[in-house]
């Protein structure tokens, strides 16, 4: 009875470890790719005052998996005379210093778009909220790449299907 | 020995000459300030190199890889490369002057610039002052006839130092667009 006991402990002990090791191996693998982070405060009173995302990229990768093909299609054809420019601006921009790159004051309300860390830093402060974005450089031509790669070649089952779609 | 240590040391001497030499990133920077009831505040700070790489990426309507078509049919009768060659083999001085009652148009050459100067005293005043390279308007004048080549144009304002290059001041706006090696606005 005694061994036995001690065998479970033993076999706990194990699964305890092998949950662990996963799930730690999961979170690096998850946020070795950055964090895109999103900042919204509230001014006026009333409702959520403060709202803060942070989304792996590699969730982002795995969000595309589950767009709908029509939007994600979409967006690849928009975006596909940017996409170089888009790549190569994000990649340099990883080569310049911590900067601001633009700022547009206007009614006292402001716009900033900086490099910080790594990250493109969109922050928007309205009379009513405040907003910052933080989007790391080097996920956004992976991004683009997996957006660019969308299969969007469509039957014309799902192109009817695709159509019905509200 | 002797020889293989100057060797040496020459490689290493060309070596840091090279790493000291290189280009300090430019900085291609737009300050924008507008008063009165629409009071509005632009910045802009670009590196030259990041505009170089990016520009000939850009495919829109009047503008594809780095050059800008236009759409003014009147240019096509000016022969401004013509002009701007006949220009930059000048002596410095002062070519056009146009006077107008009190409004005054000025286009000059002194010391490798092409220097305009505009200052409109009736209606709404306003004061105009451009200071560029003539080695880069050569370039911006460089595609077709209908072309203005801002790559090239870029590409030749990295070769100079800082320098102040269009201020625009009238009543309530002031816009100042200069080349620095720095990243910040002054």
């Amino acid at each position: 009875m005694f061994s036995g006991i001690k065998i479970l402990v033993a076999l706990l002990a194990g699964f305890t470890m092998c949950f662990l090791q996963t799930a730690v191996a999961t979170t690096v693998l998850v946020y070795s790719a950055g964090t895109v982070q999103l900042q919204v405060h509230r001014k006026d009173a009333g409702g959520i005052k403060h709202i803060f995302l942070p989304v792996p990229v590699s969730v982002l990768h795995l969000g595309l998996y589950f767009l709908p093909k029509r939007e994600l299609c979409q967006a690849a054809s928009e975006l596909k005379p940017w996409r170089p420019a888009l790549a190569v601006a994000a990649s340099e921009l990883q080569r310049i210093p911590d900067t601001l790159l633009l700022k547009v004051e206007k009614n006292n309300e402001t716009v900033e778009i900086t490099k910080q860390d790594e990250s493109l830093v969109v922050d928007v402060d309205t009379r009513r909220e405040t907003v910052h974005l933080a989007f790391p450089l080097r996920a956004i031509g992976s991004l683009l790449e997996r957006i660019g790669n969308a299969e969007c070649r469509m039957t014309n089952a799902e192109f009817r299907m695709s159509n019905d779609e509200p | 020995m002797v020889k293989r240590y100057a060797c040496f040391v020459g490689i290493f001497l060309f070596g840091a000459a090279a790493v000291w030499s290189a280009p300090a990133d430019r900085w291609l920077h737009v300050k924008v300030e507008k008063s009165g009831v629409d009071a509005e505040n632009v910045r802009i700070n670009v590196p030259l190199a990041f505009i170089e790489k990016v520009l000939p990426l850009i495919q829109a309507d009047e503008f594809q890889r780095g050059k800008v078509q236009l759409a003014d049919k009147e240019l096509d009768r000016v022969d401004l490369r013509g002009i701007l060659d006949a220009v930059s083999t000048l002596p410095d001085s002062e070519f056009v002057t146009v006077q107008k009652g009190q409004d005054i148009v000025r286009v000059a050459k002194a010391n490798g610039y092409l220097l305009v100067k505009s200052d409109q005293k009736t209606g709404k005043s306003q004061k105009v002052s451009a200071r560029i390279p003539i080695p880069v308007v050569q370039a911006l004048l460089s595609g077709s006839k209908d072309q203005l080549n801002i790559l090239a144009a870029i590409k030749a304002l990295g070769d100079y130092g800082d320098s102040e290059l269009v201020t625009v001041d009238d009543n309530d706006t002031r816009v100042r667009i200069w080349v620095d090696g720095q990243n910040l606005t002054r």
